[in-house]
């Protein structure tokens, strides 16, 4: 990575975290200026917060990278590296499919626990949630990389 | 998979590291790579003969009891 892309990443880590910050602020002022309307400003204070601190998190690498060249390039070959991602990987299958796995033995276990399910069950609904979403994100991504290679 | 990659970094006199540079890995993975417990991409194995100026032939030995490692 050259200084000139690192200058790139620093530029964008600036601008996302202005971005997060707007919205931290914006979260703040509907939640002490708007009581009339019903949004949920705590949901937008949250992602501005998540934003600020992934830009901020950018800044911190790149601001190091730009400090210690040597370093970056070390950091960036292990990023990189075949062995590592090849790891990451297989960690990330690993955790995908006991996480599924946990999520519909919860919601297996929930389901018979709850006896008459009510439509108003938020537990019930997040684990049909966490339990749909992986596979049907898995599916697509079969089917997405089926056409690619 | 065997492979001769200790056997030709001695022969060259190449650190791990100084061969891990040469192919854009990291130190680690020409140790796992000369212990046998990491296969490569093929792309790196043409990197790896492409240093040593070897055909890959001659780098890496195909076994068929494989399929445990990772890559």
């Amino acid at each position: 990575m050259n200084s000139t892309q690192i200058n790139q990443r620093i530029k964008s880590g600036w601008i996302i975290l202005a971005a997060g910050l707007v919205m931290i602020l914006a979260g703040i002022a509907i939640g002490l200026f708007t009581w009339a309307v019903t949004l949920n400003y705590k949901l937008i204070i949250a992602a501005g917060l998540v934003t600020a601190g992934w830009a901020a998190g950018l800044l911190v690498k790149y601001k190091v990278y730009q400090k210690y060249p040597q370093e970056a390039r070390e950091a960036l070959i292990h990023e990189r590296d075949e062995r590592t991602q090849a790891i990451r990987m297989r960690a990330g299958n690993d955790a995908f499919e006991k996480m599924t796995g946990i999520s519909a033995l919860a919601l297996l276990f929930y389901s018979i626990a709850g006896g008459q399910m009510v439509l108003s069950d938020g537990v019930w609904f997040y684990l049909v949630f966490t339990v749909v979403t992986p596979l049907a994100i898995y599916l697509i991504q079969l089917a997405r990389y089926d056409r690619r290679y | 998979m065997k492979n001769r990659l200790e056997y030709y970094r001695n022969q060259r006199k190449w650190t791990q590291q100084e061969l891990a540079h040469r192919v854009g890995v990291s130190r680690q993975t020409i140790i796992s790579l000369e212990s046998g417990r990491y296969n490569p991409s093929i792309l790196l194995a043409f990197r790896l003969a492409k240093a040593f100026q070897v055909s890959i032939e001659n780098l890496f030995i195909y076994e068929e009891s494989d399929e445990e490692l990772i890559g």
